[in-house]
């Protein structure tokens, strides 16, 4: 396009050459300025009075080239003799500081090569004062010289615009925002523009549709072209008052430049045009950011309006295989802030951190789309498992309140693995080493035969004959103890139980003489006693019933300690034995009452005897 | 009386021992599913033997599931605590499951305590005790009625020693008896269970157990039961995922 009317241009030039004969021609290179701050943008002119083409320019090594050649040509018609010029401008901007040389630029022209001028441009530190003020200008200044429009005019004329569709926002809520070139002049194009970097906002940009269109809007009742540079959104990450840097532009305007002089007819009437480039730069923008409002609820941190679902992609599975757990969050806001979801799976789940997938579309309305979250979990064990309900909740800035979403309470069966890998994996150090020392081993086979069974609540402890063969011996043992308390009770005396084995020893021997008793047979009875007498000494003391003597018998029973009373007692019946052999007459008494006498003798004798 | 008593026990036994003989059979077949079958059967008609739990674990066991393996081996461990075959397969079946917890160092004393109470069953300890019991009494009338001083002397110590003895083992078939009567064991059946810190679905978690474990029941409330663990820990699970020995 560019080219091609550059084309056009030098066909009409070259075709108007033809016929007029031009008086001069004059090759000039001018510069806007000579000395310039380092940064600044200057402009190189040059300029051929008359007909001429390749053009063949300087090398500008020194500086940089921020634009340009651009051509522009006049015509002029004085007196019927027309002349025409060509310039051709470059825009430089210096890098260094020092004095450079613009060497000289060649064109060719009727048939001759002209040579331009050199030019010598001073870079200095800083930036002079002519650029000072242009950035006090706020609406945008000339940065041309060459520029035909004062300040006021390019004020109402060109302007940049940061338009953010609302300024009083919650923090987190998506503001959709605009850059905006307004103008009334013929705007060719842009040369830089820069956008403020929004700081203290997470920015989503619009994508940028093939190239910038012009539109038309009415601006204070003023119709204007319009450009729309960037549409963004951008999501206050702080509270308070946020201030967003100006926008800048440089833009090339096209500006027919009337002749000034009166003769100059052609230039009166088609005038010439140029182009101009000016640096406009926009008022800052204040946004407003409200805190959220405080809440009791579990909040992610998201402001918009969303949906979430979310689903398990089987509802049984086998031990160690694994399941996918995928919840989609939907709507609009900065889905990319969410980062995950506050899951409380089974401790026993082997789990991963989700897969992300997004699918955002950032429209001039604002971001909206979904984000996907795709976890895998492998349940360890069999059992029935439940991965708990959640609650989502975010703020909802249209409404102005807290909006709590609900994810179900999902379950899950999990079936027996296929082998016993999952204990190999969890625990395999100690397993291995435990599978190792079993190696070959086996549990023992089953017992066969009849062991002995029982009813289940059939238990010998405490059972009948339980307590039987307790009781058995015990009772057994108390009728034993009682028999011999009662026996030792009557043994308990000594004495009793001596004389009553005597008297009954005494009334055995003396049954012989008991039986005369009755007779009255005096002799006999006394007979049989003395018998008795002299047996029971006999047996006594183991001597012959012929060795016995009254001597020899007092000499035993002295030993044996009888006491003299029972000696004289014994000397008595003795006596009146061999009294009755001898003269029965001497003899009186009852019988009966001799026997009970020497009964008592020998039971006393007894005792005393063994004592 | 006593052989007719014993004469009709062994006719209403003989009925069951049938179903066990087929149940090895199908077992030797390697039909274990049949022969859970048939042992359970033999169980369910209220029988107890240690031989049909212990062979119900090989069946449990064969068929990879540890946890009911375990469950009835320690049945017929509780009821033949000395039989060599049970500890065994036990073993091996305990090394089969994920929790290793390592038991918190029984006192010596209790250890050896426990280990001389498992040599013999609640009916064989009781028999012992009714036994010495009977030979305490006799050396005891013996140190009564004899007037050998020497006689009456070994009577009087080997009574009291013996009758000493009958009480231990009274308290060792008492023992044995508590263990069977009472059900405070249990094995977990579940894949894997989490315990709480109180009994309820949103208590702290405190640990997970797996499949096969032993626990001790402290306590029920509702559904909930309170256990522990060889190695101390405590906390509350589902009723549901234990059973009791």
């Amino acid at each position: 396009m560019k080219t091609g009317r550059l084309k056009y241009i030098l066909f009409f030039a070259l075709a108007l050459a033809s016929y007029i004969n031009l008086s001069a021609q004059d090759f000039t290179a001018t510069a806007t300025k000579t000395t310039v701050g380092i940064g600044e943008q200057f402009q190189v002119n040059f300029t051929l009075n008359g007909n001429g083409g390749s053009f063949t320019p300087p090398s500008f090594s020194d500086f940089q080239n921020a634009g340009g050649p651009y051509q522009s040509s006049s015509f002029q018609s004085v007196n019927g003799v027309n002349s025409q010029s060509i310039t051709l401008t470059y825009v430089l901007v210096a890098n260094k500081e020092g004095s450079f040389t613009i060497g000289a630029a060649s064109i060719k022209a009727g048939g001759k090569t002209l040579q331009s001028n050199t030019l010598t441009i001073k870079v200095v530190k800083g930036t002079p004062p002519a650029q000072q003020q242009k950035s006090t200008a706020q609406q945008g200044s000339k940065a041309s010289g060459q520029g035909s429009m004062t300040d006021e005019q390019v004020k109402q004329n060109l302007f940049i615009k940061i338009i953010p569709s609302k300024t009083k926002v919650y923090e987190g809520e998506g503001i959709p925002i605009t850059v905006k070139v307004y103008t009334r002049v013929e705007l060719q194009n842009f040369q830089d523009a820069t956008f403020p970097d929004y700081t203290g906002f997470y920015c989503e940009n619009v994508p940028q549709k093939g190239q910038l269109e012009l539109t038309r809007e009415n601006y204070n009742g003023v119709a204007y072209q319009v450009v729309t540079l960037k549409q963004s959104v951008i999501f206050p990450q702080r509270t308070g008052k946020l201030k967003i840097d100006p926008a800048t532009a440089q833009c090339v305007v096209q500006e027919r430049v009337r002749s000034n002089d009166p003769n100059d007819i052609f230039g009166q009437f088609f005038g010439s045009y140029k182009r101009s480039v000016y640096n406009i730069k926009s008022d800052p923008v204040t946004i407003d950011i409200e805190p959220l409002p405080n809440t009791d609820k579990e909040f992610t941190g998201v402001v918009g309006h969303y949906t979430i679902k979310s689903s398990l992609d089987k509802s049984s599975v086998k031990a160690n295989d694994a399941v996918n757990l995928n919840v989609t969050v939907s709507g609009d806001g900065e889905l990319k802030l969410i980062d995950s979801i506050p899951f409380q799976f089974p401790p026993d789940f082997d789990h991963y951190d989700p897969k992300i997938a997004d699918h955002l579309n950032v429209t001039p309305s604002g971001v909206s789309g979904s984000r996907s979250f795709s976890y895998v979990l492998i349940p360890r064990h069999q059992g029935k498992y439940k991965i708990p309900a959640l609650d989502f909740t975010y703020f909802d800035p249209s409404k102005k309140t807290y909006t709590t979403l609900n994810l179900p309470e999902m379950d899950l069966d999990v079936a027996k693995g296929d082998n016993n890998s999952a204990t190999v994996t969890v625990n395999s150090a100690t397993v291995n080493k435990e599978d190792v020392k079993l190696l070959g081993s086996d549990i023992r086979y089953i017992h066969t035969g009849h062991l002995p069974a029982y009813h289940s609540d059939d238990y010998f402890l405490y059972s009948i004959p339980f307590f039987a063969g307790i009781f058995s011996p015990i009772l057994c043992f108390i009728g034993f103890i009682i028999v011999r308390r009662r026996h030792i009770e009557l043994n308990k005396d000594a004495t009793s139980v001596k004389q009553r084995g005597a008297t009954r020893m005494a009334k055995k021997r003396l049954k012989a003489a008991n039986a005369f008793i009755a007779s009255n047979n005096k002799e006999k009875f006394y007979e049989e006693l003395h018998k008795a007498i002299s047996d029971y000494l006999s047996d006594k003391f183991t001597i012959p019933v012929a060795d016995l003597s009254r001597e020899s018998i007092t000499l035993k029973l002295t030993e044996k300690n009888v006491t003299p009373d029972t000696l004289q007692k014994l000397s008595t019946v003795l006596d009146n034995c061999e009294f009755v052999r001898y003269a029965p007459a001497t003899v009186t008494g009852n019988l009966n009452e001799v026997y009970n006498s020497t009964v008592t003798l020998i039971t006393q004798l007894e005792d005393e005897i063994v004592r | 009386m006593l052989i007719y008593i014993a004469l009709s026990f062994n006719a209403s036994a003989s009925a069951p021992y049938l179903t066990l003989d087929s149940a090895n059979k199908a077992y030797s077949g390697e039909k274990y599913d049949k022969a859970i079958t048939m042992y359970n059967s033999f169980i369910n008609d209220g029988y107890e033997s240690s031989q049909v739990y212990f062979n119900l674990g090989n069946c449990y066991y064969r068929k990879a599931d540890y946890a009911r393996a375990i469950l009835n081996y320690e049945k017929a461990k509780k009821l033949n605590p000395s039989d060599a075959d049970i500890q065994f397969n036990l073993q091996i079946a305990n090394l089969k499951t994920t929790d290793k917890i390592t038991p918190d160092s029984e006192l010596f004393l209790a250890n050896w305590w426990h280990k001389l109470v498992d040599i013999s069953s609640e009916k064989g300890w009781a028999i012992t005790c009714i036994l010495l019991l009977f030979i305490a009494l006799l050396s005891i009338s013996s140190y009564l009625v004899s007037r050998n001083l020497f006689i009456r002397q070994l009577g009087f110590w080997l009574g009291m020693l013996l009758l000493a003895f009958s009480l231990i083992t009274f308290l060792f078939s008492r023992e044995q008896y508590n263990a069977i009567t009472s059900h405070d064991t249990a094995i977990v059946m579940s894949g894997s269970v989490t315990v709480k810190a109180s009994p309820a679905d949103n208590g702290t978690q405190l640990f997970i157990i797996h499949e096969g474990a032993k626990v001790w029941i402290v306590k029920s409330e509702g559904t909930w039961t309170e256990v522990k663990l060889a190695n101390g820990s405590q906390g509350w699970l589902l009723t549901s995922d234990i059973e009791a020995i």
